[in-house]
C-alpha cells in the first residue's frame, strides 16, 4: 500500500461515517404490524397515539374523552407485551394523551390522574395522587405535553389542586421523587372556577401552554398562557370570541405550537382557536372538510387535518386560518399498505409467532394519521399507529383485535 | 461486604507473585533444570518482586522493534521482572491513581448540586511475562475504590395498608471494585503475526488501544465511552509488518463489552482495526514525552455485531445487526501529540423499524514543554461531541476539558505525574451544564 492509499483509506472511512446511510420507512409504509390484544368496540376505537421511549418500548392507551376509563399495553423493545394498568381518576373527563416519555419510561394524563408506566415491566402508578403534605387528593387540571429529560432531573410543567384549594397551582412535578416544586398559585386572586381547556408545548418542549378559562366579576374569561419549564407564566394573552360555555378539555387533542410561536388548537364545536403571545381569537370557519385536529410537522408548520370523502389535510396560516385543503397522500398510502392480507406478529405469548389477518383498516380515526392528538415520532419520519382487524362479539358488545405497527409519515 | 474485594485483591495478589514459580514448574524437565540454575544465579529467596529481579527483560514502549510476544497489544505499565536463559521472563508492576474530583450541576436539586470526593480512585496492577517461546501472557487488573453500588436490602413498601405492595425500598452501599482490564495468552509464531485470546479491550479506536496509564486525561474522552466501554473477552488475530509501519487486527468477541440492551441475545462481535504509520512506528500512547521526530498515525476500526434475540420460551424472536466504525488520525513531534477520532454507530434490528444511529467525534492535544527544569509540564485539551438516538430522538452532548500536566520526574515521565484538569460537559438537547475538576497523581511502581 502506497502513501496516498495509506491517508485514502481513513478519509474513505470517514466520509462513510458521516455519510452512511440509514433506511427509515417511506410515507405510508409499514414495518412490522405487533398483535397486542382485543379492546372493545369497532373502528375506530377508543384509542390513542401511542408513544414510544428511548429503549424502544411502546405504550398503547386505550381511551377517548368520552371513556372514565383508561387501559395501557406496553409493547416490550425485545418483544412481548403487557397489559392491565388501568389508573384513572375521575368520572367527568377522559383519557387526554400521553403526555411524555424517557428512557425507559412513558407518562400519560387520564381523568385527572398523571400516570408513570415503566416499559421493562408494564407496571404503573400515578404520580402524585395524593398531595404529601396534606394527604388530600391530588387533580390534575392541565399537563404541558413535554417531559424534560435531563442528567439530574425528569420533569414536566402541570396544574394541579385538591378539592379543598380554591384556585389551582402550577409548577413542576419532579417525576423521579413524585414531589412538586417551583409552585405558584393561579393568578388572578379573585378568579373563580378555573379550568384547562387545551394544552401543548413547542416541538424543544421549552415552552408550554395552557388555554384557561375562568370567571372574574361574574365575567367569563378565556386567556392563553405561556409557562417556561421551571412553571413560570412568561405570558398571558387574552383569547376572544370563545364560547363561554365552552369547559374543560375543549380543544380536540391538543394546542400545536408552531415554530414562529403561533399556538392554535381546534375546538370540539369546530371552531379554531389560535393565539400568540399578544393576544388571540376563536374564529369558526367555513371549511370544506370535517376538522379533526391540528397537527404540527417537523419543520414547525401547522396543518389543520380532517375528513372529506378521504383523509385531507390544510395549511393553517399566521393567525391560524386554514388554507386550501388537499389529499393527505401519506395517509392514503398507509390505507392503501394495509388492504389485503396482512402479516401480523403475535407476541403476546411466547413463542412468538405469525397470523394473517385479511381485513384490516385504521384502528383511530377514520383514515390513518387522522386523529385530533396527533401521532407521536416513533423514529425519524415514522409514528407508530393502530390497526384493528378480527372482531367478534361478546354478549352483543363487538371487540377487536388491534395491532400497533411503525408507519412512514410525512406531510404536504 | 466492603472489604471481601481488598480481601480477594490481596489473596489474588499473594497467589499471583507465588505463580511465576509455579508456572515454571509446570514445564519440561530440562526447563525446570535450567530455572533451577537460573534461581541459583539469582537467589531469590522469596517470591520475586521488582527489587529481587535478576534481569530485566520488558522493553520500554519507545522500542517497539523489540517488542516480545507479549507486546502484541501495550501493557499498562513497563517494569522489570524475572527471567532465566531459556527465555522465561516475566515482569510484575503496577500502578497507584488517587483522584480527587468534584462535580457541579447547577440545575440538580441541592443535594445532587456539588458533588465531591474521591471515590475515583484507583489501583492496578500488572503481570506480564513469557513462559516459553513465542508464548506470553497478561493479566492486569484494577481495584477502584468507592465505585460500585451494591443492593444490599430491599423492603416492599405498602402505603395504604391493603395488603399489596405499592413500592420497593432498596437500600445500596457504594463498595470498591476489582475489575480485569486484561487477562490475555498470546501466541506469536512469527514477528509479524500472533494471536491474542482472554479479556481485554478490542481495538475498536485509537484511544481504546491506548494503556491505562499513558491516557492524556484521567480518563478516555467522552465520544469513546458512548460507542464501547470497557474490556471484552475473545480472540484477536494481530498482523504487523515492516516494523508496525502497518498494523491489523481481526477478532472476535462475546459482545458484553457492549452495551446490552434486550435479553438473550446470541451473537459475535466481531472486530477489525487497521492503522498505518508511514513516518514509522507509533505507540498508542497518548503524549510525545519523548519529543521524537515526526509520526503520524492513521487508522480504522470496525465492530459487526450480528445477534439473534430469543424470546423468554427460548425460541427466535427478532434479529439485530449492529454496525460501529471509527477512523483516527494521530500525529507527534518534538513534544506536541495530537489525536482525533470519528465515531459512528448503526443498529438495526428485525422487529422495531427504528434504527439506532449515533456519532461522534473528539479532539485532543497535548504538548510536552521543552523546559529545563526540575519538572515537565505539558499542556492538554480536548473537545468531544456526540449524538446519540439521532433515528429518534437525538440527544446531543459536547464536551470540554482542558489541563495541565506536571512530571516530577521529566527523565522519566512516565513513573509519576500529576494532572490537574478542567472537565465541562454540555447537554445541548437538555440544556443541562455539568462542571468538573480532577486532581490525579499517577505512580507507576
Amino acid at each position: 500500500m502506497g502513501a496516498r492509499g495509506l491517508l485514502a483509506a481513513p478519509v474513505l472511512v470517514v466520509a462513510l461515517l458521516v455519510g452512511g446511510c440509514v433506511d427509515y420507512l417511506d410515507p405510508g409504509e409499514y414495518g412490522v404490524p405487533r398483535y397486542f390484544g382485543e379492546v372493545r368496540g369497532a373502528p375506530p376505537l377508543a384509542l390513542l397515539p401511542p408513544i414510544a421511549d428511548r429503549d424502544g418500548n411502546v405504550y398503547v392507551l386505550y381511551g377517548s374523552r368520552e371513556l372514565s376509563s383508561a387501559l395501557v399495553f406496553v409493547g416490550h423493545a425485545g418483544g412481548g407485551w403487557t397489559s392491565g394498568c388501568s389508573v384513572h381518576k375521575g368520572d367527568s373527563r377522559g383519557a387526554h394523551f400521553w403526555v411524555g416519555r424517557a428512557q425507559d419510561r412513558a407518562w400519560y394524563w387520564s381523568g385527572d390522574a398523571l400516570v408513570e408506566v415503566a416499559g421493562g415491566t408494564g407496571s404503573c402508578k400515578a404520580v402524585l395522587d395524593k398531595d404529601p403534605a396534606s394527604n388530600s387528593d391530588l387533580l390534575f387540571l392541565g399537563v404541558v405535553p413535554h417531559v424534560k429529560e435531563a442528567p439530574s432531573r425528569t420533569t414536566l410543567v402541570a396544574m394541579f389542586q385538591s378539592p379543598a384549594d380554591p384556585r389551582p397551582y402550577q409548577g413542576v412535578i419532579d417525576l423521579g421523587p413524585g414531589r412538586y416544586s417551583e409552585l405558584s398559585r393561579f393568578e388572578p386572586r379573585d378568579a373563580e372556577g378555573v379550568v384547562v381547556l387545551g394544552t401543548g408545548a413547542d416541538a424543544e418542549g421549552e415552552v408550554g401552554v395552557m388555554l384557561v378559562s375562568y370567571t372574574r366579576g361574574g365575567e367569563v374569561v378565556l386567556e392563553g398562557r405561556f409557562l417556561d419549564d421551571q412553571g413560570a407564566t412568561t405570558s398571558i394573552a387574552p383569547v376572544t370570541g370563545g364560547d363561554p360555555l365552552l369547559g374543560a378539555d375543549a380543544v380536540l387533542g391538543q394546542l400545536q405550537v408552531s415554530g414562529d410561536g403561533l399556538v392554535v388548537g381546534l375546538l370540539e364545536d369546530g371552531s379554531i382557536v389560535s393565539f400568540n403571545r399578544s393576544g388571540g381569537q376563536v374564529t369558526s370557519y367555513s371549511l370544506s372538510m370535517t376538522p379533526v385536529g391540528v397537527h404540527r410537522d417537523g419543520g414547525g408548520a401547522l396543518w389543520l387535518v380532517g375528513e372529506s370523502g378521504g383523509p385531507v389535510i390544510a395549511p393553517l396560516g399566521e393567525i391560524g386560518q386554514p388554507g386550501s385543503a388537499v389529499a393527505w397522500t401519506a395517509s392514503e398510502r398507509a390505507a392503501a399498505a394495509i388492504q389485503g392480507d396482512v402479516k401480523v406478529l403475535d407476541d403476546r405469548i411466547d413463542p412468538r409467532h405469525y397470523t394473517i389477518w385479511h381485513e384490516v383498516s385504521s384502528a383511530m380515526g377514520e383514515h390513518p394519521f387522522l386523529t385530533g392528538a396527533p401521532p407521536l415520532e416513533y423514529a425519524q419520519d415514522t409514528t407508530a399507529w393502530l390497526f384493528a382487524g378480527p372482531s367478534y362479539s361478546v354478549g352483543g358488545e363487538p371487540r377487536t383485535s388491534v395491532a400497533l405497527a411503525p408507519v412512514g409519515l410525512s406531510y404536504p | 461486604m466492603r472489604f471481601l474485594a481488598l480481601r480477594a485483591l490481596l489473596a489474588l495478589l499473594v497467589l499471583l507473585a507465588a505463580s511465576p514459580p509455579a508456572l515454571a514448574q509446570d514445564g519440561p524437565d530440562e526447563e525446570s533444570d535450567t530455572d533451577a540454575e537460573a534461581e541459583d544465579e539469582a537467589e531469590p529467596e522469596a517470591a520475586p518482586g521488582p527489587e529481587a529481579a535478576p534481569e530485566p527483560t520488558a522493553a520500554p514502549r519507545t522500542e517497539p522493534d523489540a517488542k516480545p510476544a507479549a507486546d502484541l497489544v501495550e501493557p499498562a505499565t513497563a517494569s522489570p521482572g524475572g527471567g532465566d536463559e531459556s527465555g522465561r521472563s516475566w515482569s510484575l508492576s503496577g500502578y497507584l491513581q488517587p483522584q480527587v474530583g468534584m462535580t457541579y450541576r447547577p440545575s440538580a436539586l441541592p443535594r445532587d448540586r456539588l458533588v465531591y470526593g474521591a471515590s475515583a480512585t484507583s489501583a492496578g496492577i500488572e503481570i506480564t511475562g513469557n513462559p516459553w517461546d513465542h508464548w506470553a501472557y497478561d493479566v492486569h487488573l484494577i481495584v477502584a475504590g468507592e465505585s460500585q453500588e451494591v443492593v444490599t436490602a430491599v423492603e416492599s413498601v405498602d402505603t395504604n395498608g391493603d395488603g399489596v405492595p405499592d413500592d420497593v425500598s432498596a437500600e445500596t452501599e457504594t463498595t470498591p471494585s476489582l475489575l480485569v482490564e486484561r487477562a490475555t495468552i498470546s501466541y506469536q509464531p512469527i514477528a509479524a503475526f500472533g494471536v491474542v485470546i482472554g479479556q481485554m479491550r478490542i481495538p475498536f479506536t485509537a484511544q481504546e488501544q491506548s494503556p491505562e496509564t499513558a491516557l492524556m486525561f484521567p480518563q478516555r474522552s467522552g465520544p469513546n465511552e458512548v460507542f464501547l466501554k470497557g474490556p471484552d473477552l475473545g480472540g484477536l488475530a494481530v498482523l504487523s509488518l515492516k516494523g508496525d509501519l502497518l498494523r491489523a487486527s481481526l477478532g472476535a468477541f462475546n459482545g458484553s463489552g457492549a452495551p446490552v440492551e434486550e435479553g438473550d441475545e446470541r451473537g459475535l462481535v466481531y472486530s477489525a482495526r487497521v492503522d498505518a504509520n508511514p513516518l514509522g512506528p507509533f505507540p498508542f500512547g497518548e503524549g510525545d514525552l519523548e519529543r521524537g521526530r515526526l509520526r503520524i498515525g492513521l487508522g480504522a476500526g470496525f465492530l459487526y455485531y450480528p445477534a439473534k434475540v430469543y424470546d423468554a420460551s427460548g425460541y427466535l424472536g427478532s434479529r439485530i445487526r449492529d454496525l460501529r466504525s471509527s477512523a483516527s488520525f494521530r500525529l507527534a513531534a518534538r513534544g506536541l501529540y495530537l489525536q482525533a477520532e470519528v465515531l459512528r454507530r448503526q443498529r438495526t434490528d428485525s422487529l422495531s423499524s427504528r434504527p439506532v444511529v449515533a456519532t461522534g467525534a473528539y479532539g485532543q492535544g497535548s504538548y510536552f514543554l521543552p523546559i529545563q527544569a526540575p519538572i515537565g509540564l505539558a499542556p492538554i485539551a480536548r473537545v468531544g461531541y456526540s449524538a446519540e438516538d439521532q433515528g429518534f430522538d437525538p440527544r446531543k452532548t459536547l464536551y470540554l476539558e482542558a489541563g495541565i500536566t506536571v512530571y516530577p520526574r521529566p527523565d522519566q515521565p512516565d513513573e509519576l505525574k500529576v494532572v490537574a484538569q478542567y472537565l465541562g460537559e454540555r447537554r445541548l438537547t437538555e440544556g443541562e451544564d455539568a462542571h468538573g475538576a480532577i486532581l490525579q497523581l499517577q505512580l507507576l511502581w
